[in-house]
């Protein structure tokens, strides 16, 4: 075993005269965390901290920086639902190669899913949805690890879930527990991205601790949510979790929330999209 | 005075034709409510000029409404 296992990393890359960045693929990765006792995830943060690029995070560049993929791959992320939204957002949140990502949800999945929840298949259901999302992101981002807590998070058990996160991406359906979500996450000082959708109906904002926000739509029950009227659809879905994962890691990254006391909505039957003020 | 309201979600089909109410002058988010056969519970969030706003704001001409129901789907 090499004293400096970052030496002996640098030794696997390759440059890309394209990019003008060294690279090291999957395999040479793979090696190199074997003999060196570290898991995947562990040898991605070791590559860029060395400025070495994992191909498999290539294409990052150079939307994103060396300095920002670093960010990323050491950042961890509280995922409360894996359904319609939380899908989605898992599966952009791990591409991106957020290092760590904690996924929550006790539901299992169902026929009536299928019209939109990425995670969902007809040979899954009745499986847990966290699960369901923990094992597909093993196979398709296997720099990043992916935790599933396969129960509904409540008071009694959000705070220990909150422990050392930098956002966490509210992708509940319904309204009942947002809004406790919103008080435990801003007890732990900790941002949340919201969404909720209806139909061609997709909202999204973000709230900082402290602020209310998007937040002030989820009072009640959920007896008048328009998603029982309307039901959801997956341009909507997959919509808004995609702007909140471009939230998120852009958050990760530079520490600010575009859409903080704000809602952005987009109404996919006339593609209007329009930014309201709430703070 | 002219209001332009768009009512949104389940209450798009409530938005007046064309888009536009002629309103007297003092009415409030909530008087105009009628005109559009919504009630205050139908209502959760209320936003004039893009601006989070309550039943109780006084409208001025020109004023653009827009009025969402509870969305909670995910």
């Amino acid at each position: 075993m090499s004293a400096d296992p970052g030496a002996a990393l640098a030794a696997l890359a390759v440059h890309d005269p394209e990019r003008g960045v060294r690279t090291v693929g999957l395999e040479g990765l793979q090696a190199f965390c074997l003999e060196h006792g570290l898991s995947l995830p562990q040898g991605a943060r070791v590559a860029v901290n060395q400025a070495l690029m994992p191909l498999p995070l290539l294409k990052n560049l150079h939307a994103l920086s060396m300095a920002d993929q670093a960010k990323l791959l050491h950042a961890s992320v509280l995922l409360v639902g894996a359904g319609g939204l939380g899908g989605y957002a898992l599966e952009l949140l791990s591409r991106f190669g957020v290092g760590r990502i904690t996924v929550a949800d006790g539901d299992v999945f169902e026929e009536s899913n299928l019209n939109r929840q990425l995670l969902s298949s007809a040979d899954n259901l009745g499986q847990n949805k966290a699960r369901a999302g923990a094992k597909r992101a093993s196979r398709t981002s296997p720099l990043v690890s992916v935790e599933a807590l396969d129960f509904f998070l409540d008071e009694s058990n959000l705070c220990a879930a909150l422990g050392d996160v930098d956002i966490v991406v509210d992708a509940l359906g319904g309204i009942r527990f947002r809004r406790a979500l919103r008080v435990a996450a801003s007890q732990a000082g900790v941002p949340v991205v919201g969404a909720a959708v209806a139909g061609w109906t997709a909202l999204v904002g973000s709230e900082l601790p402290g602020q209310t926000g998007i937040s002030t739509m989820w009072t009640g029950s959920d007896a008048r949510d328009a998603e029982r009227v309307l039901g959801s659809l997956a341009p909507a879905a997959c919509l808004a979790a995609s702007l909140q994962a471009a939230e998120a890691v852009q958050y990760l990254i530079t520490g600010d929330l575009r859409l903080a006391g704000r809602m952005l909505h987009a109404d996919l039957s006339s593609f209007a999209f329009t930014l309201y003020d709430l703070a | 005075m002219r209001i332009h309201v768009k009512c949104f979600a389940t209450l798009a089909d409530h938005s007046p034709p064309g888009g536009f109410l002629e309103l007297a002058e003092g009415a409030t988010v909530q008087t105009m409510l009628p005109d559009l056969g919504l009630g205050p519970d139908d209502i959760k969030l209320v936003f004039i000029n893009s601006r989070n706003s309550s039943l109780e704001n006084v409208l001025a001409d020109g004023d653009q409404v827009g009025l969402f129901p509870a969305v909670g789907g995910g």
